[in-house]
């Protein structure tokens, strides 16, 4: 009786990282200027200095990964005219879940004004076997802004063997242009999902990106974009199109890194400013 | 005592479950002009790329549409728009529609929304110009995408959302059940089985979406999508998606 082991501590008892992020970026006709920078938890953001380019900020989770019941909250901002690039440090790595514990939870709120233009241009997030993410991107912008987001997803980690991982995954991305909605792009995967061939979801592959343009000028850029894209029967399956003030590359690929290389390439086609330095790492 | 004494129009059929059964029936069915045969789905795609080459192929292509794309979307917008209090304005249905276009994974799937969309709106006002459907059954211009067009013409019509939901996916899956068999090619008998096959998974996800709200919308047809969109740049092609 006495050696009874310790009660087990409940899952949600344990310390979850909480962290939150708040930038807003503003233009004075010349240059940018930084409006409001707030930072709390394990959430941080740093601003290198960049020259002949336009502002970077750059987030890290010092919490070093996500898992169940973690909280993120970041929020950028580019207000009329200013122009801003959002990135990540490092892959943002989704490690697994305890039994019982709620999913990690990201919430990301990009809000543009008349004539702007926000770059969210993250590292990869990585889902680790036993993981499960639920994440939430609502972009607010206005006709006349320019909104481009790049973000890649890798299934699994391939070096410690990780080929067809368990995990769930709820990423929903709403881009709301003068108050309406113009572009959702949800995944909502319970993995594993059928990794035969010819399938209609992942098949073998276990990267996938998504690269979105929402712009007066997005029809004008497609043949460009699609230049740029992997040549098909390749390692990499990639399309492009573009209607309505938005243009959408799908890419997926059973190699990530050149998952990584074709959606350089690709952004490269899209934008004349480098990419931020995280992207060189 | 006061007795009320409505006419309601020669042939507006009344609410019932089989008078409603009879008109969705008619609206799903391959003869109502809308033009869902000139849609492959992006399946002209994946057929000429040899992932959908029998039977088998075909079944579980169709079943992972249903289930992790357009399908189980379209079932949840379509049950949303039942789901709309009696008095909602077009701007309520403006709103569920721009969810469904907003989803579209590619502007020919968009197009193939629209357009059908459209087509059951202006088939139905002319049946309703000429007396053949009450007031209610009517969905207002401007068009509104497919599943938002189809949700509000089934508005009224008595019958459970999950119903009308599973009946909407056997028709989106007899239509590329129906092009399969030409295109892929394979047997009739073939091609019905495969859809008597799906019929479980059709009845799971109609009850499902009848319980669910937008905030459930999403998908994994990531190769799905991307037949979509690589049927734009296919040469020759038959279909328009």
């Amino acid at each position: 009786m006495l050696d009874a082991p310790p009660m087990p501590t409940p899952p949600e008892m344990l310390q979850r990282s909480r962290g939150a992020v708040r930038v807003v970026m503003g233009h004075d006709g010349a240059r940018p200027r930084l409006r409001r920078l707030h930072q709390s938890g394990c959430a941080k953001l740093f601003l290198p200095r960049v020259f002949d380019a336009p502002p970077e900020a750059v987030f890290v989770n010092t919490a070093g990964g996500l898992t169940g019941g973690d909280r993120l909250e970041l929020a950028a901002e580019a207000e009329a005219g200013a122009h801003l690039v959002c990135s990540s440090q490092a892959a943002e790595r989704v490690y697994a879940s305890s039994p019982g514990t709620s999913p990690a939870r990201v919430d990301i709120a990009l809000r543009l004004g008349a004539g702007a233009r926000l770059e969210w241009l993250p590292n990869e997030t990585i889902l680790f076997d036993n993981s499960s993410l639920d994440r939430r991107m609502e972009v607010d912008m206005p006709a006349c802004a320019t909104m481009l987001m790049a973000e890649m997803l890798i299934l699994g980690r391939g070096a410690m063997g990780e080929r067809r991982i368990t995990a769930r995954l709820r990423d929903r991305r709403e881009i709301r242009r003068a108050g309406r909605v113009v572009h959702l792009e949800a995944i909502r995967a319970d993995l594993p999902l059928s990794d035969r061939p010819g399938s209609a979801c992942l098949g073998p592959a276990r990267a996938q990106a998504a690269v979105i343009l929402v712009s007066p000028d997005a029809e004008a850029r497609l043949d460009a974009v699609r230049a740029a894209l992997p040549p098909s029967g390749g390692p990499v399956e990639a399309a492009a199109s573009a209607w309505e003030g938005r243009l959408v590359a799908r890419l997926l690929s059973h190699d990530p890194a050149m998952l990584r290389r074709a959606v350089t390439v690709l952004l490269c086609a899209l934008r004349t400013d480098p990419l931020p330095r995280v992207w060189y790492l | 005592m006061i007795t009320t004494i409505t006419t309601t129009g020669m042939t507006a059929p009344p609410p019932g479950t089989e008078s409603g059964l009879l008109r969705l029936a008619q609206i799903l069915s391959p003869a109502f002009p809308v033009g869902g045969f000139a849609y492959s789905h992006g399946m002209e795609w994946v057929i000429r790329e040899g992932d959908i080459h029998d039977a088998e192929s075909l079944a579980a292509w169709l079943a992972e549409v249903l289930e992790h794309g357009a399908g189980r979307n379209d079932a949840i917008l379509i049950a949303a728009t039942l789901a709309l209090p009696d008095d909602a304005d077009d701007a309520a249905f403006d709103t569920l529609g721009d969810l469904a276009r907003a989803l579209a994974a590619s502007p020919e799937r968009d197009g193939e929304s629209m357009a059908m969309g459209a087509a059951l709106g202006a088939t139905l006002a002319g049946m309703r110009a000429a007396g053949e459907m009450p007031e209610e059954h009517m969905p207002a211009p401007p068009p509104l995408p497919w599943p938002v067009a189809l949700g509000r013409a089934a508005r009224g019509l008595g019958l459970p959302p999950r119903l009308v939901c599973a009946l909407a996916l056997q028709a989106f899956a007899s239509n590329l059940v129906t092009i399969a068999v030409r295109f892929v090619p394979l047997g009739q008998t073939e091609g019905q089985r495969v859809l008597a096959g799906l019929a479980p998974l059709i009845q799971r996800l109609a009850e499902e979406a009848a319980q669910a709200d937008p905030g459930g919308l999403g998908g994994a047809a990531f190769r799905g999508d991307l037949a979509a969109q690589l049927h734009e740049t296919m040469q020759p092609r038959i279909f328009r998606t």
